[in-house]
């Protein structure tokens, strides 16, 4: 590496605790006031706040959770948020005419730090995947009604461990990371695995796919970097990556399916790129373990650019503006 | 250089804690949990203690004024 290092675009304080989880949702703070591109964060004091992004300040902060860590939120269909916490419930946020409440909560059992995953929209109806606290089960819930669908358990369940991540590739399927390094296919319909594969010798700790080219990657408390691709429902790995450093703690893919970005425990963000799996550059800001990372969709305050939020155990979220072709 | 002895005992207790054996969050835990459960019984702070048995009773002697 020749070059320096580059600088963030600019960098987020004032986060109580830190962010498990990110994602940037287009909202308005109050009743009259305009739609921006906001940032979403989780954090581990139990408050999902909302970040201005041109003032780069909290524009609302909302307490869901007893005061518990929040490990994930996810904004489906443009202008609603679910949040999940330790607290053992999801909340469903309810933002219509300015209202800042939960509407609606999802038991999820589990105390592991797994996060759960939201299927896209099939008329209209939504399916959440959650951990629960039996060991590698799943358990399916419609968003909209809070009823159990049904659970996912592999044949047997001591050999695989918890359930690390999970990610949906279609409205059937879901793509499961467990302890013991397996990433398993699930035909929800069928309730059965249809493909899977022991990628890495160590807990799977992070996954992403890209549906428009049925590709994904994974990463691992071992040092390496898995992009497989699944092809009529087997899953094959194409590339394998080994890290200078060992373990990742989140992995995410740019829209534009162009790079993927790592965040790693060595306090290091490191940018692939997502067809060949190249090094690209090292993002070396935080001084603290990387916790969550999220790309947005594209910005019309920032050029319509694509922004990467990094979230670091040190307290702090850094923005940065890279690659924008 | 005073520095150097103290950053060399770190790297030391740094490897130490590297080769230290590791098993599963899953594992450690139901393991945590069946030692608990087995050895219930004899927990103190569970069951109470017998004023006879405890090794730690003060010992108070009489004085004769």
């Amino acid at each position: 590496m020749t070059q320096p290092s580059p600088s963030p675009l600019f960098v987020l304080r004032g986060l109580n605790g830190f962010s498990h989880s990110m994602t940037f949702m287009n909202n308005n703070t109050a009743k009259d006031e305009p739609y921006q591109d906001m940032l979403v964060t989780g954090s581990s004091t139990g408050e999902v706040q909302l970040w201005n992004l041109k003032t780069r300040r909290v524009a609302q902060t909302l307490q869901g959770h007893d005061k518990e860590a929040v490990i994930w939120v996810k904004v489906y269909q443009e202008k609603n948020l679910i949040s999940q916490g330790r607290d053992n419930n999801v909340c469903v946020w309810d933002f219509r005419e300015g209202r800042q409440e939960v509407c609606n909560k999802i038991p999820v059992t589990s105390v592991s730090f797994c996060k759960c995953a939201l299927s896209s929209e099939d008329n209209g109806s939504h399916i959440l995947a959650t951990p629960t606290c039996e060991l590698a089960t799943v358990r399916l819930f419609h968003l909209q009604t809070g009823e159990p669908i049904s659970n996912l358990v592999p044949t047997k369940p001591e050999s695989y461990g918890m359930v690390m991540c999970m990610k949906w590739i279609s409205n059937h399927q879901l793509i499961v990371g467990y302890e013991d390094g397996t990433v398993a296919l699930w035909d929800t319909k069928k309730q059965e695995i249809v493909s899977k594969l022991k990628m890495h010798s160590e807990p799977v700790m992070c996954i992403d796919f890209s549906t428009s080219t049925m590709r994904g990657v994974s990463g691992s408390v071992d040092n390496s970097l898995k992009l497989w691709h699944v092809d009529s429902s087997e899953i094959s790995v194409i590339k394998e990556h080994e890290l200078t450093n060992a373990g990742l703690s989140d992995i995410k893919i740019r829209q534009d399916n162009k790079i993927f970005a790592t965040g790693g425990w060595d306090n290091r963000v490191r940018l692939f790129s997502f067809q060949k799996c190249k090094p690209l550059a090292v993002l070396d800001y935080h001084t603290e373990s990387i916790l969550s990372l999220a790309f947005s969709y594209p910005l019309a305050e920032f050029d319509h650019g694509q922004l990467l939020a990094v979230g670091g155990k040190d307290s702090l979220i850094s923005i940065w503006s890279l690659y924008q072709s | 250089m005073s520095g150097n002895s103290a950053l060399v005992r770190t790297v030391e207790q740094l490897r130490r804690e590297a080769r230290v054996e590791r098993i599963n969050v899953s594992d450690a835990a139901n393991d945590l949990l069946q030692y608990v459960k087995q050895n219930a019984s004899e927990d103190f702070l569970l069951n109470g203690f017998s004023v006879v048995s405890n090794p730690f009773k003060e010992k108070k002697s009489c004085t004769i004024v």
